[in-house]
């Protein structure tokens, strides 16, 4: 950008700033009503200072409108004097000047000029020196003059002719005559409109009226009905001479004729809203004024004020003369709110000239409303209290012809409802209806309502956006405002300040104070009497809704979260949750904390629109959808079959993912293809359906499908294409990840690329690869090039938070505690003894199981034949709450591996055994060859897998357990080959 | 006299309702079924026979006897509501009859549930009109054995209650019905087992898709200090919708290029959690999802042909699809992607993406209510039955039928055909657009509804462009945005 343009352009606008004072938009609908008719300027700005501002008419000479006026259409035309422009309206008007006047206002200044050519080619030069011989002629030719006169004004020297028989052209024209020639001229182009009256009536009021020559008499009588010419003093003056600044006003008065002719409007209206802008351009810069303006029909008319600089820096504008209190000047003089009138051409849609009125004058009327018989013409009547029907012109935003509306003090109502036969009060400005009120309609409390935009409890001000859009500040007195607040969790049918009409004192959930009004509350003010202060608040919070998908998500400990949440259809918002807010997950409130990455939520905002383009969302209360996004299982296998008609892709020769590898192997698969947003990927580009199908239908490629649970079912949520072997390496930590294209693991040498496509799973959640974090716990799955294909992030096998306990039962407390008189504590493979007396809470969630199967907490007694004392039991603890009371053996001995069995008779295979040795306290391998060991579940077995006691059937192959039996396998082995044991306490490590 | 005129008036005016929010699939007892589907597209041209009695694939989880169950069945639906479509005010029958056993095959259930239903329908309201319906028991039988025990309902000690609002929008049928409901049951040994059930069914009924959501606050007592006591969650959701896809044909020499489908998909899901605290439960009993799946029904849509020069224009899919769809139906003709559309042919594309029901202007016209817009207009069928639905509103003006519609117009009419303009809360408020200034007055509180939504959205730089005309393009971008809206994203807050 070249600096110097910048420069300029400031420059510009700043010539146009520095003669504007930024006042209130008067009119607040004129930027959203259609602009009906756009003029353009066309005067270049220097051409209005030099040719209109005339030296020798001040500011208030009586004529100045006129003078100015006919000076910008062209009629009347100054004198250049030592620099100075000069009207000279104390000059007396010659013949031949006021037939060039008139004739200029019928439209005949071409003709006259035309005439002069015809005549100088006819006579020769000699003529040349008379500059009116053309309108001389015209005049002729239309018979206001005779041709006598005609061949006396076009005799080159006057001074030869007799000012008492002869035509002498630039002898001071008589009133008379131009009374006369007046109604002559107006004849020529609207034959009829204007005919001398032979019954005179208005002559006689004159005291000179006899000194009439008796052949104007008809005429004079004729231009004094019409108004258009009126004598001083009751005198006429028909013999005296005439200044040219009353023959300006003389035109003026005749100006509907002359307009006409011109093909010209004259329009009032309101200055509505003035704005400014500019263009740099690569040869000029511009800058536009744009100036709307609301015309006595309602309707919005424009004109624009560009300044343009080109590459000389030259500055030109295109304005139009605007008269304004300081004389001549343009349209940067105009303010928004002043009354103008301008005059407009129809032809060539061009403002010709703009004369200000003033600020509007407000006044305001009231009257019956009748029928809306001329809405359609945007008319209303009113009978006022004489009864005389009075029709008014409404502002164009005050009614809607396409909804049938009209808006009756601050709200739009059908026009079926509209108050006829009420009582209403108009305001009008300029002959238009601006604002309708109707009696009785307005509250007898005055109470302000809409939407909060500002809130200040420093300066005690709420700014707020009425219900039609228009924006108000209203002030409170912080001690005394009275507030209340519905709030969204509320669900209560009694809002607002009705504790005013029906005193109530019991709890009122909706009693708060003014902190607690936000930015978006729908709010009604209730204000004071003299509508000075706000005296109480009616709020509500105004929520909207989100849903999404968290993709990343910072912690700020206590002060909350901040998330990204992508909304769907890939539009991603960042939203601060503050460490107030309730996170609900199935109706409870689980707190900001527990907000994970991949979660599915349901937002509920407070959102407020500051400004356009400008919104304020705070967020009130997060639902976690507990089934949303939640991994199901991981497939590989061979692309098969899309059947679009059912939504279903079949994988051939497929495999699930276990914590061991691939396993499960099935020849095919049906997967659900029905879910929004499935995304497919190959070499980390995302890739259509179509296109799979396709190309990647080849001899090594393999499909890599995520899906999620979907009630009973899963779905597909991510296929990703590799080609070539896959490497499932052991769960391990990562040490580093950037999040978008490389993480490295502890247990493996250099970067393992990540891509868009990498399956990544956290917290069960089907995540973005930036959600790998160091120092996550994963199983990665590479695919060929030291590429991930899957990175499962698991917990971190630990169970470290149990503690298991056994011990004799000394006291129960029903329900509460039960107490053990010596216990032993289990660390590794040993029980070490302790003979301290040990307490363990009890409460309704506590287990209680023998072999027979769960004890109810009631049967959990230190009395009658079910007393529970004496007996040994294991406690599985969780600091000093029992989770588990299990009453089975004395288990010592152990043994430990890999699942690779679970079987349906209550027995798992675990391979790699390794038996421990209570005497040795070491670990032996169970046979050196065949090395496997069979584990029974009984009842009383208890499974704890990340300090949780697990079912059964929660146990997963590749698990690595650690199982306490009652019997040294080893030995059995050797004794009996009975590979088979009992396991009372495992362990999932 | 005037008083008769003016209700024959009503009548006519709601007999053209083409969506009217039909609820009761499920059986309103927290069960799932596999539901109807929507209508087929071809049913617009020829009535395919239904039965009034419809009998479903049943499911349902029991928590009687304190373990909760699962069961599979049967339900027999009879609810024809249709006399709600030609009379303001009356009455209609409704029986629910299920028999299903346990999945262990040991359970029993039977159960016949019977209502008359009176309903009045509100229609002097502006872009909507409303049924409102309270049921009134007629009938309850129902037996439930489940392990050993058999539990007989004790009619007299039983309630039900059941009282609904339907809100038909131009395009849309949302409703509510409040259902609430006391059982008690006799065990074999005679000890009664009460159980209580309040909550709400909600959804919406469009021609694209349709939720029926039921949400289930059960509690059950068998006395003090028992174990079988027990509150549930039960949600069951059961919606259907359609899918457009393409289906290209594989010989080359073939007169077309590839048509469109529409899978009609229907599901019904059911999900509960047992809130009380019961150790003999395990966590895959406390926390259950079943659901029902029936194969997709698949509809051919007529060939979008003529339409070759719009090959790799940006709207071209949007145009194929609404001409396959019926939704445009202008013969196309090169260079109309760069025109305008007029504001009837806007409202009209609209009528046939809502299905909205034109057969009263076309088979005996009569009424007219623009003056630009007469009987012989191409558009007057569209134009009045948009009038009708209140989608439109004027009298004896000028609609300004050939002008082409801007950008604002064309949203507030987009918002008011899924009657969701109450969203944008005030009459007139600021919306976040940056040429917010720009935007008529009226036309805010829909578009604001819309953004709210975020079906409205602006373009790179923030702006909504109201003033602007819409090419046909953008229009057959806009429809079809909005029916993929309709298909799929509406119902967001009706399937958690």
């Amino acid at each position: 950008m070249n600096r110097k343009r910048w420069i300029i352009l400031l420059c510009l606008i700043y010539v146009m700033q520095s003669s504007w004072t930024s006042m209130a938009v008067t009119d607040r609908d004129i930027l959203s009503d259609p602009v009906a008719n756009v003029y353009k300027a066309n005067i270049l700005g220097q051409t209005i200072t030099d040719n209109l501002s005339f030296s020798d008419v001040p500011v208030g000479h009586w004529a100045k409108d006129p003078i100015t006026r006919l000076g910008a259409l062209s009629i009347v035309k100054g004198y250049n004097e030592n620099n100075a422009m000069r009207y000279r309206p104390n000059g007396n008007v010659s013949k031949q000047e006021a037939l060039a006047f008139l004739l200029r206002v019928v439209g005949l200044e071409a003709a006259a000029n035309q005439a002069a050519e015809n005549i100088e080619v006819g006579e020769g030069e000699g003529l040349l020196s008379i500059w009116s011989k053309g309108y001389l002629q015209v005049a002729a030719n239309n018979g206001l003059i005779t041709q006598l006169e005609l061949a006396d004004g076009l005799i080159i020297d006057q001074t030869a002719l007799d000012p008492a028989f002869n035509f002498i052209r630039s002898q001071n024209v008589s009133r008379e005559q131009v009374a006369k020639w007046l109604v002559q001229a107006i004849n020529i182009i609207n034959p009829g409109s204007i005919e001398p009256i032979y019954v005179n009536n208005k002559i006689f009021t004159l005291s000179d009226w006899q000194s009439i020559d008796i052949a104007f008499v008809p005429y004079v009588e004729a231009v004094m009905q019409a108004g258009i010419m009126v004598g001083d003093a009751n005198r006429f003056r028909p013999k005296g001479s005439l200044t040219r600044a009353e023959m300006a006003q003389v035109i003026a008065n005749i100006d509907d004729i002359l307009y006409e002719t011109l093909d010209k409007t004259v329009k009032g209206g309101i200055v509505g809203s003035i704005s400014d802008a500019g263009v740099i351009g690569s040869i000029n810069n511009e800058s536009k004024r744009t100036i709307l303006i609301r015309n006595d029909e309602g309707l919005v008319d424009q004109v624009d004020l560009i300044v343009t600089s080109n590459e000389l820096n030259k500055i030109s504008r295109l304005d139009v003369p605007v008269l304004g209190p300081n004389g001549v000047r343009g349209l940067s003089s105009l303010r928004e709110g002043q009354s103008i009138v301008y005059i407009v051409d129809n032809t060539t849609l061009e403002m010709e000239y703009v004369v200000i009125k003033g600020d509007i004058a407000t006044t305001q009327v009231k009257g019956v409303l009748q029928p809306l018989a001329d809405i359609d013409n945007g008319n209303v009547t009113i009978k006022n209290a004489s009864g005389v029907p009075i029709t008014y012109k409404l502002s164009v935003g005050l009614y809607n012809l396409e909804e049938r509306q009209i808006k009756i003090g601050e709200y739009y109502r059908s026009i079926d409802n509209a108050p006829v036969s009420y009582t209403i009060t108009l305001t009008v400005q300029n002959n238009l209806v601006t604002k309708i009120d109707q009696e009785g309609a307005t509250p007898l409390s005055s109470e302000v309502s809409g939407i909060v935009k500002e809130v200040n409890t420093q300066f005690n001000f709420i700014t707020i956006e009425k219900w039609d859009g228009g924006e108000v500040t209203k002030y409170f007195n912080r001690d005394q405002v009275r507030v209340e607040k519905q709030n969204y969790y509320d669900v209560e049918d009694e809002i607002g300040y009705i504790d005013e009409i029906f005193p109530d004192y019991r709890f009122d959930e909706r009693d708060t104070g003014i902190e607690a009004i936000e930015v978006g509350d729908i709010v009604h003010l209730l204000m004071s009497s003299n509508g000075q202060y706000i005296e109480a608040i009616s709020a509500k919070t105004n929520y909207n809704v989100k849903f999404g998908e968290i993709v990343s998500l910072v912690s700020y400990g206590a002060g909350g979260v901040n998330i990204r949440v992508n909304y769907g259809n890939g539009s991603i918002g960042t939203l601060n949750v503050d460490g107030f807010v309730p996170v609900l997950r199935s109706t409870r409130n689980i707190g900001v904390g527990n907000l994970q990455v991949g979660q599915m939520i349901k937002i509920l905002m407070n959102q407020g629109v500051l400004a356009p383009g400008t919104i304020v969302e705070t967020v009130k209360q997060i639902d976690v959808d507990p089934y949303g996004n939640i991994y199901a299982r991981i497939y590989k296998g061979d692309l098969g079959y899309m059947n679009m008609a059912t939504g279903t892709l079949s994988l051939l020769n497929t495999y699930h993912l276990t914590k061991t590898g691939w396993s499960g192997y099935n020849p095919m698969t049906d997967l659900e293809l029905s879910g929004a947003g499935v995304e497919i990927f190959h070499n980390g580009n995302q890739i259509s359906l179509s296109y799979a199908d396709r190309f990647l239908r080849t001899d090594t490629m393999k499909a890599y499908v995520v899906t999620e649970k979907h009630y009973d079912r899963e779905r597909i949520k991510k296929i990703v294409f590799e080609d070539g072997r896959d490497d499932v390496l052991a769960s391990t930590n990562v040490s580093y990840s950037n999040g978008y294209d490389a993480i490295r693991l502890i247990s493996t040498i250099g970067d393992i690329g990540i891509n868009p496509g990498t399956i990544v799973l956290k917290n069960n959640h089907i995540v973005s690869t930036g959600s790998i974090l160091s120092p996550d716990y994963a199983q990665v799955v590479l695919a060929g090039q030291g590429r991930a294909v899957i990175v499962n992030v698991i917990p971190e096998p630990n169970n470290e938070a149990i503690s298991v306990f056994r011990g004799r039962i000394s006291n129960i407390e029903t329900n509460r505690e039960v107490k053990v008189e010596s216990h032993a504590i289990l660390k590794d493979m040993t029980w070490i003894y302790s003979p301290i007396q040990r307490e363990f809470t009890l409460s309704y969630d506590t287990i209680i199981k023998d072999a027979s199967g769960i004890i109810p907490l009631s049967d959990f007694i230190d009395y009658s034949e079910l007393s529970k004392v004496d007996e040994v039991y294991t406690i599985i603890a969780e600091g000093t709450k029992a989770t588990h009371l299990i009453k089975n053996p004395y288990a010592t001995e152990g043994v430990v591996g890999e699942i690779y069995s679970i079987n349906g008779d209550n027995t798992i295979r675990i391979k790699d055994a390794l038996v421990y040795d209570s005497t040795t306290k070491l670990w032996t391998e169970l046979s050196l060859t065949n090395n496997y060991a069979t584990l029974e579940l009984l009842t009383e077995s208890v499974i704890i897998k990340n300090n949780k006691v697990i079912d059964m059937k929660d146990l997963e192959l590749g698990d690595r357990v650690r199982a306490m039996v009652t019997v040294d396998l080893s030995e059995q082995l050797k004794l009996t080959g009975n590979r088979q044991a009992t396991g009372y306490i495992l362990f999932v490590e | 006299m005037r008083k008769l005129i003016i209700i024959g008036i009503m009548m006519t005016l709601f007999l053209s309702q083409n969506v009217y929010g039909k609820e009761g699939d499920m059986g309103h007892m927290g069960g799932i079924s596999e539901g109807s589907n929507l209508p087929k597209t071809i049913e617009r041209y020829v009535t395919i026979p239904t039965n009034k009695t419809r009998t479903y694939q049943y499911k349902e989880v029991v928590f009687l006897s304190g373990v909760p169950t699962e069961f599979n069945g049967t339900i027999t639906i009879n609810n024809d509501d249709s006399v709600t479509k030609t009379k303001t005010e009356g009455s209609y029958k409704e029986t629910y009859t299920v028999t299903a056993t346990s999945v262990d095959g040991e359970g029993e259930l039977q159960r016949t549930l019977a209502f008359t239903t009176y309903y009045k329908v509100n229609d002097n309201m502006d872009f909507k009109n409303q049924i409102i319906t309270n049921s009134v028991l007629t009938n309850w039988v129902e037996e439930v054995t489940v392990g050993d025990a058999t539990y007989t309902l004790d009619r007299v000690g039983s309630s039900y209650s059941k009282a609904g609002v339907k809100d038909l929008t131009p395009g849309v049928a949302y409703f509510s019905t409040t259902i609430s409901y006391v059982a008690k049951f006799l065990d074999g040994d005679g000890n009664p087992v009460t159980l209580t059930s309040n909550g709400s069914n909600y959804g919406y009924d469009q021609p694209w898709s349709k939720i029926e959501t039921q949400e289930r606050n059960i509690g059950i007592s068998k006395g003090e200090g028992n174990t079988g006591n027990m509150q549930v969650r039960v949600q069951t959701v059961h919606e259907a919708k359609k899918t457009i896809y393409y289906d290209a044909t594989e010989p080359f020499a073939i007169s077309f290029g590839g048509t469109y489908n529409q899978r009609m998909e229907s599901e019904s899901n059911l999900t509960y959690e047992v809130l009380s605290y019961h150790s003999n439960l395990t966590n895959s009993q406390k926390y259950g999802r079943i659901s029902i799946k029936m194969a997709n029904q698949i509809e051919k849509l007529p060939i979008p042909s003529n339409l070759d020069f719009l090959q790799g224009h940006w709207a071209e899919a949007d145009f194929k699809k609404l001409y396959s769809m019926e939704v445009f139906t202008e013969v196309p003709h090169s260079g109309m992607q760069y025109e305008a559309i007029s504001r009837g042919a806007y409202i009209k594309a609209l009528c046939l993406a809502m299905n909205i029901d034109i057969s009263k202007y076309t088979t005996r016209p009569r009424k007219v209510i623009f003056g630009d817009v007469p009987v012989t207009h191409p558009y007057y069928p569209y134009i009045m039955a948009a009038y009708d639905q209140k989608l439109i509103k004027g009298t004896g003006e000028n609609f300004d039928v050939d002008r082409p519609i801007n950008r604002e117009e064309a949203f507030v009419v987009y918002v008011r055909v899924i009657g969701l303009e109450r969203l944008g809360v005030t009459q007139s408020p600021m919306t976040p657009f940056v040429d917010d200034a720009t935007i008529a007055s009226w036309a805010k509180k829909e578009i604001m509804a819309g953004y709210k939504l975020g079906i409205i959205k602006g373009d790179e730089l923030g702006r909504v462009k109201p003033k602007q005309w819409i090419s046909k393009s953008e229009a057959a971008a806009i429809i079809n945005r909005l029916i993929d809206y309709l298909r799929s994203d509406i119902g967001e807050d009706y399937r958690k």
